[in-house]
């Protein structure tokens, strides 16, 4: 008697696996990010080869000399680059209804930073004057996020 | 530039590539394929000195991934093996310093990993930084858009030039068999395609495609016996950047500009429009229109020929997309390359790219003829 063969459809197998994770943010990107929470306050710092970097790594990415003083800058700037998401992927970006990604130069630093516009996106384009909107004193935790966006102004 | 060891690209067998190939695991894709590479050689494994793979364990799902392709390229008796975290092209690059030192003759280079199984978006999400640019979400695909806008921005190409880019590669692609996709179309047809990333278009973007590749190299002496036109290398460069996406100049890539400088010296070529044949793995057309730029190539000129393959347009299979730019030109310089042949091909520049937003830079430049004599 031969033996059948088991069905030749494929099967599959699910598995989710999570590995929390607790970074330690460091005296550099730690200080920045208390800057944000406790003050209202953007800090970046003086570094050999690009001027003040925000957000700041306590060295230099061009040439590895570690930063200089802590320096604060402004609130507003200037786009740089913008990704408008017009189908958010959930669990991953931070808004559910469309959003851009964009990089800020904020006033008073040389880099750019990452962060979002939430509305009017329609005027969200390269060279656009971006103002920081905060989180609410009891929702600010340390995190990027306590700038809840930026909106575009002016 | 010294006088080096010629090396030479001697087979490379890839699997078409799909959307998903629900009828194999990732190490079942990859065994004909080794198979396949080192039969064309007319070589047994236990005649390759060297073994290297490219693969990543947050898209495998499992630490450690690389041990999948092990038993497949070789672990009895007790191998010389080597993994990287990167495309397989870069993998190629390690092979080949290991036979400048003299350690070994031949080597097989594998890429490995089905995109399919997993979320790509959400994995790439972790090659950025865990304090700034990660948490904040973004996506390769809103990363490569951020470079596309600073691009645009710098009025280096306009909208209709990303369109053309496209249209370029998708209908060049239609004559590869091993490509994902293969319809032909227009530039307006992609340029009405909804919005992936705006300035990014669906019609811009591959979609997410798996396969497994496999390259043999040789040295000389040993490459003659392996294949009857050995590709040999003439020059190659790799060259990082800052992980800090707004410190870095977006809508240029100083990293390409210089390992392709390199690569060229190293093959005594004074200029990129000297070779007959260029592959670039550009994810997207402003990928293309930047590194083009960095190359100093017009793309609008008809010589070089950029991308006969139709490109990483037409299939993306992370982990494999660069080494595949490579196998292409020894198919190209080898007359492996079928209809998307280019005659009288005989000098070909590959280039691989990794990270968000063409951070790491990779330039082989290879001939038909030895490069040292």
């Amino acid at each position: 008697m031969t033996q059948a063969a088991p069905t030749a459809a494929p099967l599959s197998q699910r598995q989710k696996m999570e590995f929390p994770y607790k970074h330690s943010t460091g005296p550099t990107i730690g200080r920045f990010y208390a800057g944000l929470k406790e003050q209202k306050k953007i800090w970046g710092q003086r570094v050999a080869g690009q001027g003040v970097v925000v957000p700041p790594l306590g060295y230099s990415e061009i040439d590895a000399s570690e930063a200089g003083e802590w320096v604060e800058v402004s609130d507003r700037g200037t786009l740089t680059a913008v990704a408008l998401v017009h189908h958010p992927i959930a669990d991953l970006h931070p808004s559910a209804k469309p959003f851009a990604f964009v990089l800020v130069k904020l006033d008073g630093a040389d880099t750019a930073l990452a962060h979002i516009v939430s509305d009017n996106l329609d005027t969200a384009k390269v060279g656009a004057r971006v103002q920081a909107v905060w989180a609410a004193d009891d929702k600010r935790s340390g995190t990027l996020r306590d700038i809840e966006s930026f909106r575009v102004v002016g | 530039m010294s006088k080096l060891r010629n090396v030479a690209v001697v087979g490379f067998a890839q699997l078409p590539v799909v959307a998903r190939d629900e009828h194999r695991t990732a190490t079942e894709m990859l065994y004909p394929v080794v198979r396949q590479a080192l039969q064309e050689c007319g070589v047994h494994r236990d005649g390759i000195d060297y073994q290297i793979a490219g693969s990543t364990d947050y898209m495998d799902g499992r630490p450690f991934g690389f041990v999948a392709a092990l038993d497949v390229m070789g672990a009895w008796p007790p191998r010389q093996d080597l993994h990287l975290e990167m495309d397989a092209s870069f993998c190629a690059y390690y092979a080949w310093v290991r036979m400048q030192a003299g350690e070994c003759d031949t080597a097989i280079v594998v890429g490995h990993g089905k995109t399919s199984e997993g979320d790509p978006q959400r994995v790439l999400n972790l090659q950025l930084d865990p304090y700034y640019q990660a948490p904040l979400g973004l996506d390769p695909t809103s990363t490569a858009a951020l470079q596309a806008s600073a691009f645009l921005a710098r009025g280096a190409a306009t909208a209709a030039d990303l369109a053309a880019v496209a249209a370029r590669n998708r209908n060049n692609g239609v004559r590869n068999p091993d490509n994902q996709l293969r319809s032909p179309t227009t530039a307006n047809e992609l340029a009405q395609s909804p919005w992936a990333v705006e300035p990014l278009r669906q019609g811009y973007l591959p979609p997410v495609g798996e396969t497994a590749t496999c390259m043999v190299l040789a040295a000389e002496g040993k490459a003659e016996t392996l294949c009857d036109k050995p590709v040999w290398i003439h020059g190659v460069d790799h060259r990082t950047e800052l992980q800090t996406l707004g410190a870095r100049d977006l809508s240029r890539s100083a990293g390409a500009k210089l390992a392709a400088e390199r690569a060229l010296a190293m093959a005594g070529l004074a200029k990129a429009g000297d070779v007959d044949v260029i592959e670039l793995m550009a994810a997207n057309p402003a990928e293309e229109l930047i590194l083009l730029e960095a190359l100093g190539v017009d793309p609008r000129a008809g010589k070089p020929s950029i991308n006969p393959s139709g490109g990483a347009l037409c299939a993306n299979p992370v982990m494999s997309t660069g080494l595949i730019r490579l196998g292409e030109t020894f198919r190209q310089l080898s007359g492996r390359a079928g209809e998307h042949g280019v005659a009288g091909a005989s000098r070909a520049l590959a280039h691989a790219a990794q990270g968000h937003c063409l951070q790491t830079n990779i330039f082989w430049v290879v001939g038909s003829q030895r490069r040292w004599s």
